[in-house]
C-alpha cells in the first residue's frame, strides 16, 4: 500500500479507479486525535478499577447478607430507633452499632463508587 | 520512525507512542469509515473505535506485515459492524460532497465542476450495498492490492475479485442512471 495506484490494477479497472481516485480525502473532525487518545487513556485506567471495586464490594456484600440473616431483627429495631430519634418522636432511643457492619457499608460504598467511575469514564470520555 | 518501531515502543511500555500512529493513520482510517458508513458522525465513532480496538490488539499485530492494511482492516470491520447494528438502519446522508475536504490548488470553476462530479460519485457509491462500498473504498480510494483487500474483508481472493467486479458494474450503472435522469 503506497498511496499510488495498486500494482495489480487491471485495464478494466482503470476507468472506475480514475473516477474514485478523484474523490478528495476528507480531514477528520477537529479534536479527533484527542478523542482517540482520551479513549485509550480510559482503556488503561479501567482494568484496575473493576477488580478493586469487586474486591471491596463482594466481601462486604457477603458479610452484610450474613449479618442481616443472623441479626436481621436487631438491625431492623436499631434502624427504627434511629429514625424515631431523627424524627423527634422519641427523646431517647437505644441502638447498638456493629463496627463491622459500618465498615462493610463503607467498603461497599467505596466499591460502588469505583465501579461507577469505571463504568461511566469510557462513555464520558468518548462522548467529548 | 517506522510504524513497526512505533508499535514496538508501545508494546515495550511507551503507551503514549500510540499518538504517533493516530496522527499518521487517522486521516485514512476516518476516510475508510466515512466512505463505508456515509455518515460523518458514525465515521468518527467507527474510526475512534478502530484505534481503540487496534490498541487492545497491538500484541497480535505481526510486524512482518505493513501496519496500514492492518489498521484499515480494523476500521472496515468497525464500520461494517456499525452498519449492521440496530441504530444504523436510518438512511445515511451520503449524497453530500465533502464539506471540509483537504485543500486543492484548482481554480473556483474547476473546483465547482469537480465538486459536482465527486458528489455524483459519492451518491452513486452510497446506494451500493455496504460490502461493495467497503471493497471499492479499500481498492480504489485507499489503493490496496487485491490480496490486501481480501485480508481486510476476510474473504477469499476470488470472492473479492467478484465483489469488486460487481461493485464497479453497479457503480457504473448507477452513475449512468443518474446522468440519464438529470438530462
Amino acid at each position: 500500500m503506497s498511496g499510488h495506484r495498486p500494482a495489480d490494477l487491471a485495464p478494466e479497472e482503470r476507468a472506475v479507479d480514475r473516477v474514485l481516485a478523484a474523490v478528495p480525502p476528507v480531514a477528520p473532525p477537529i479534536g479527533f486525535r484527542d478523542a482517540v487518545l482520551r479513549r485509550i487513556r480510559a482503556e488503561r485506567r479501567s482494568p484496575y478499577e473493576w477488580p478493586m471495586a469487586l474486591a471491596l464490594a463482594l466481601p462486604s456484600l457477603a458479610y452484610l447478607f450474613w449479618a442481616v440473616g443472623l441479626n436481621g431483627s436487631d438491625i431492623a429495631v436499631a434502624i427504627e430507633n434511629v429514625f424515631a430519634l431523627a424524627a423527634g418522636t422519641e427523646g431517647q432511643a437505644f441502638f447498638s452499632v456493629d463496627g463491622l457492619l459500618v465498615l462493610a457499608f463503607a467498603l461497599l460504598g467505596v466499591g460502588a463508587l469505583l465501579g461507577t467511575h469505571a463504568l461511566i469514564t469510557p462513555a464520558e470520555e468518548a462522548g467529548r | 520512525m517506522t510504524d513497526q518501531e512505533v508499535v514496538a515502543r508501545c508494546l515495550s511500555g511507551d503507551r503514549d507512542a500510540f499518538a504517533i500512529l493516530v496522527e499518521r493513520w487517522g486521516g485514512r482510517v476516518y476516510n475508510v469509515a466515512l466512505r463505508i458508513t456515509a455518515d460523518a458522525d458514525a465515521a468518527s465513532d467507527c474510526a475512534q473505535e478502530a484505534f481503540v480496538r487496534a490498541y487492545r490488539s497491538l500484541h497480535r499485530y505481526d510486524p512482518a506485515y505493513p501496519f496500514g492494511p492492518w489498521i484499515l482492516k480494523i476500521a472496515t470491520n468497525a464500520s461494517l459492524t456499525h452498519l449492521r447494528s440496530w441504530h444504523a438502519h436510518e438512511e445515511p446522508m451520503g449524497d453530500e460532497p465533502p464539506e471540509h475536504a483537504e485543500p486543492s490548488e484548482a481554480g473556483p470553476e474547476e473546483t465547482a465542476v469537480r465538486r459536482e462530479a465527486v458528489s455524483e460519485v459519492l451518491a452513486a457509491m452510497t446506494a451500493l450495498p455496504p460490502a461493495y462500498r467497503a471493497a471499492l473504498t479499500l481498492r480504489h480510494l485507499q489503493q490496496l492490492s487485491y490480496q490486501e483487500v481480501a485480508d481486510a474483508l476476510e474473504l477469499p481472493l476470488g470472492t473479492v475479485k467478484t465483489h469488486l467486479h460487481r461493485a464497479r458494474a453497479a457503480l457504473r450503472a448507477r452513475l449512468a442512471g443518474r446522468r440519464k435522469g438529470m438530462s
